[in-house]
């Protein structure tokens, strides 16, 4: 068990965190109950009130403020963005590291630190995932070259990831299965190795500003015109319609083995007022399942391991409150999404560099657990049937076929879904190694 | 004969004398014999005589299990929704092939060999009109009444199976607010039936992708004009027609072109549909029909064939294929630079439906005006995994 998890203790919430922070975990990790694992294979993160641990209570109770409901314009972002940054800057701080994806979100965080700090306060880190997967490097040289911002690549190859996943597992107070962990980790790691006390990010941008994962649901709205909860659950992209083959059926015998009820979980995070737009309700549930539940709480588990500071500025109370009053066009107008991160990074930087293709950083997932490589045959010999410490409830058939190929989904003609759901597998297994779990 | 729920074998005499199982008492929907015996009350063309099924059905042993492995195999065991004309086509490849003939007669080929294995050795060249054809076993109309129907009787509709009506749906309306966004690209299919299908398999999900038939029958009319809306407001939009190979498939092409499509916007459509010379290469089932007048950019033997009539329908590629041809047509489409004169080629690109990476495409060929290329990993990793 790492050392986070043996001793129970409280944190507390810091400066002025959207998600308010309180932590009780327990030794006693023998409790992982069906529902954990359920809620975990279909989303990426064990939803409360389920838990790992015994006696454990949610981490994370993020609640989304709600729209002033007084009219918001461009002035009053840009405000609202400088002051989240400046508040977490603490006068402390000698020097401060921005994870750098090449993204609009890391770019815009990136320009603000660098807007009140000096050359000397502040380094850039990028991830290196190797060819061909390392197109946005260049693109995060370029940046960090027109703020003037020391950049640092750091190594995220299947070798670096292997060496560092069980201590970013280690890290983790809940299993989160999305495969940016181990890369945070590195990040962390790296900034602290450069004696900087607290690292910025751009997690969360999606969230406020309406990132890509808006546009599916916008294409099934208005194709299918299926209810909400069924359109946002098929997002989290891993095992939604396949628990019944995953999990192993003997194991549903209990009294309290009841199914994890996805649908009704997103129904209960819907907000309170009915006469929100569709973007209003998408950014209220993207903050309370997605934003509080793994997003926000993995980056800072896997970065203030490092005995440094973890901000997510766009999380910030304000902030999220002034981007609820703003104009839905102003989040997706047309197919163009983010539309005034947009502008505002030509605002910030140059057009040339508004012009950058910007992806964010794309994780490997699928080279990572498929590939020839020694993480890969990590993943194979995890998975695997020889492996005798895996979790007995999976069904181990259904993961060979998944490992093989041989499973077929409506999605698997897209290779980075396979790589997504087999690393949400691993996770699990080494999280449960590493924390000694029991089932 | 074996039964589909308890795996039992009933000797055939007893089958056939009770259609039942004699462990389970499940009934059969086909016992091998002829499918005489149902035939009688369900006169398909109207009329009151007795019904005989096709001279074929004498000597086709068709059983439930044979069914029933058409549609786990069309379905990827239930992981995929599809078509009954996808099923037809599936059944037809289970039954034994009737006595080839030649070209010129009005039968077709049918295809023997599974789709998947056929990808692989699919050459870039694409091959030629076959010398010899065979007819199918049966028209999709002997294989409903026949055969669908009587299954659907016992064992209750196939999971998986897509109303390709969209009006049988409960209507729902569409957001107002939807109309103010847009999808990044839009995929058009020559019948509602695909289009239907793509859509179930979460297609449209995947590549934020909106998913039309060309003849206006899906989805339903309400949904399709706010969908029409919503083309209009994403000048960069990627468009894509997916089509079967037919002379009928290619003429619609210019109807796209028209004021209701995209007016006069500048967007080119990329041609993505099935020619002739991929349907032969894969070996899949043709159809013969009315011969016709098209003019299309193919090359001559092609246009030749389609002229003379000759099909070959998407439906006769399983779901899992054809969703990942439309994934990479889409994706080749989204990263064409199209430098050529767009009055001359009246918009349209043509791509071919492509059989990555063996199979022959016209812009392999060397015959396409499209500029482009790569593989589709750079395209997949466009949406990051939640990184900031």
């Amino acid at each position: 068990m790492s050392s986070f998890a043996q001793n129970s203790r409280v944190l507390e919430s810091r400066q002025r965190f959207g998600a308010e922070r309180s932590v009780v975990c327990s030794p006693d990790n023998s409790d992982s109950t069906l529902q954990a694992l359920q809620s975990y294979l279909i989303t990426g993160w064990v939803v409360p009130p389920f838990h790992v641990f015994s006696g454990y209570s949610r981490p994370w109770s993020y609640q989304p403020p709600s729209g002033t409901k007084l009219p918001v314009d461009d002035n009053d972002i840009r405000s609202a963005l400088a002051d989240a940054v400046r508040a977490r800057l603490l006068p402390s701080y000698k020097r401060i590291g921005v994870a750098l994806s090449g993204g609009l979100d890391s770019t815009i965080i990136a320009a603000l630190c660098r807007a009140v700090l000096d050359r000397n306060q502040i380094m850039a880190f990028t991830l290196d995932f190797g060819p061909p997967w390392s197109d946005e490097v260049a693109t995060a040289r370029e940046i960090a070259r027109h703020l003037d911002i020391p950049l640092f690549i750091v190594d995220a190859s299947p070798d670096a990831i292997l060496t560092n996943v069980n201590a970013a597992t280690a890290a983790m107070i809940s299993p989160y299965g999305d495969a940016v962990c181990v890369p945070w980790f590195l990040l962390g790691k790296a900034a602290a190795d450069a004696g900087c006390t607290a690292l910025f990010s751009g997690e969360g941008g999606d969230q406020v500003f309406g990132g890509w994962a808006n546009k599916p649901m916008v294409t099934e709205l208005a194709l299918t015109g299926a209810p909400l909860e069924s359109v946002y659950a098929k997002t989290f992209h891993r095992f939604l319609d396949d628990i019944p083959d995953l999990i192993n059926p003997q194991t549903l015998r209990g009294p309290n083995d009841k199914p994890f009820d996805v649908h009704a979980w997103i129904r209960s995070c819907l907000p309170q007022e009915r006469d929100l737009s569709l973007l209003a309700t998408l950014r209220h549930l993207n903050f309370a399942t997605k934003g509080g539940g793994t997003i926000l709480p993995r980056f800072t588990d896997l970065v203030e391991a490092h005995k440094i500071d973890a901000h997510a500025p766009f999380f910030d109370t304000d902030l999220v409150a002034a981007a609820s009053s703003m104009p839905d066009s102003t989040i997706l107008d047309g197919a163009t999404d983010k539309a005034i991160l947009r502008t505002l990074v030509a605002e910030m930087t140059s057009p040339e560099i508004a012009a950058l293709p910007k992806r964010g950083m794309g994780v490997p997932s699928t080279h990572w657990a498929t590939g020839d490589h020694a993480l890969g045959k990590q993943v194979r010999k995890v998975l695997g049937r020889r492996n005798k410490h895996r979790d007995q409830r999976i069904h181990q058939e259904y993961v060979d076929m998944l490992m093989s190929g041989i499973v077929d989904a409506p999605d698997a003609y897209r290779r980075r879904r396979l790589g997504e759901r087999i690393w949400t597998l691993f996770q699990w297994e080494v999280f449960r190694e590493v924390h000694s779990l029991s089932e | 004969m074996k039964c589909i729920h308890c795996q039992s074998n009933t000797p055939n005499k007893l089958a056939r004398a009770t259609s039942k199982c004699s462990a389970c008492l499940h009934r059969f929907a086909f016992t091998g014999l002829p499918q005489m015996d149902f035939v009688v009350q369900a006169d398909h063309k109207g009329g009151t005589s007795q019904q005989r099924p096709p001279a074929y059905a004498n000597h086709i042993a068709v059983t439930d299990m044979l069914f029933q492995k058409a549609i786990i195999a069309v379905g990827s065991a239930g992981k995929y929704s599809f078509t009954i004309k996808q099923l037809y086509y599936e059944f037809m490849r289970r039954l034994p092939a009737p006595a080839t003939a030649g070209c010129g007669t009005a039968v077709g080929i049918i295809a023997l060999m599974p789709l998947m294995l056929a990808m692989g050795v699919g050459g870039a060249g694409g091959g030629s009109a076959p010398a010899k054809v065979a007819g199918p076993p049966m028209s999709f109309d002997s294989f409903t009444h026949y055969y669908y129907n009587q299954w659907r009787r016992i064992h209750g509709e196939p999971e998986g199976l897509v109303d390709a009506n969209p009006n049988t749906a409960t209507p729902t309306p569409v957001l107002p607010e939807l109309l103010n966004y847009s999808f990044d690209r839009c995929l058009i299919v020559d019948n509602a039936d695909i289009a239907a299908m793509l859509v179930a398999n979460r297609f449209h999900f995947e590549n934020n992708c909106a998913v039309l038939s060309a003849d206006g029958a899906y989805p339903a009319p309400d949904r399709r004009d706010a969908i029409m809306t919503m083309l209009g407001r994403n000048p960069d939009l990627v468009v894509a027609y997916l089509h079967d190979a037919s002379a009928s498939a290619f003429a619609a092409a210019a109807t796209l072109r028209s004021a209701e499509w995209f007016g006069d916007r500048r967007i080119w459509i990329a041609d993505i549909g099935l020619s002739p010379r991929q349907a032969w290469a894969q070996k899949l089932l043709v159809e013969h029909g009315e011969k016709s007048v098209v003019e299309t950019r193919l090359p001559t033997d092609e246009l030749d064939w389609l002229n003379q009539g000759y099909t070959c329908s998407l439906s006769g590629i399983r779901p899992a294929k054809l969703l990942k041809t439309a994934y990479m047509g889409l994706s080749e489409a989204s990263k064409a630079t199209y430098q050529d004169d767009w009055d001359s080629m009246g918009g349209f690109f043509l791509m071919g439906y492509m059989w990555s990476p063996t199979g022959y495409a016209y812009h392999d060929a060397g015959f396409s005006p499209w500029m482009g290329g790569g593989d589709t990993a750079a395209f997949d990793a466009s949406a990051p995994d939640s990184f900031g």
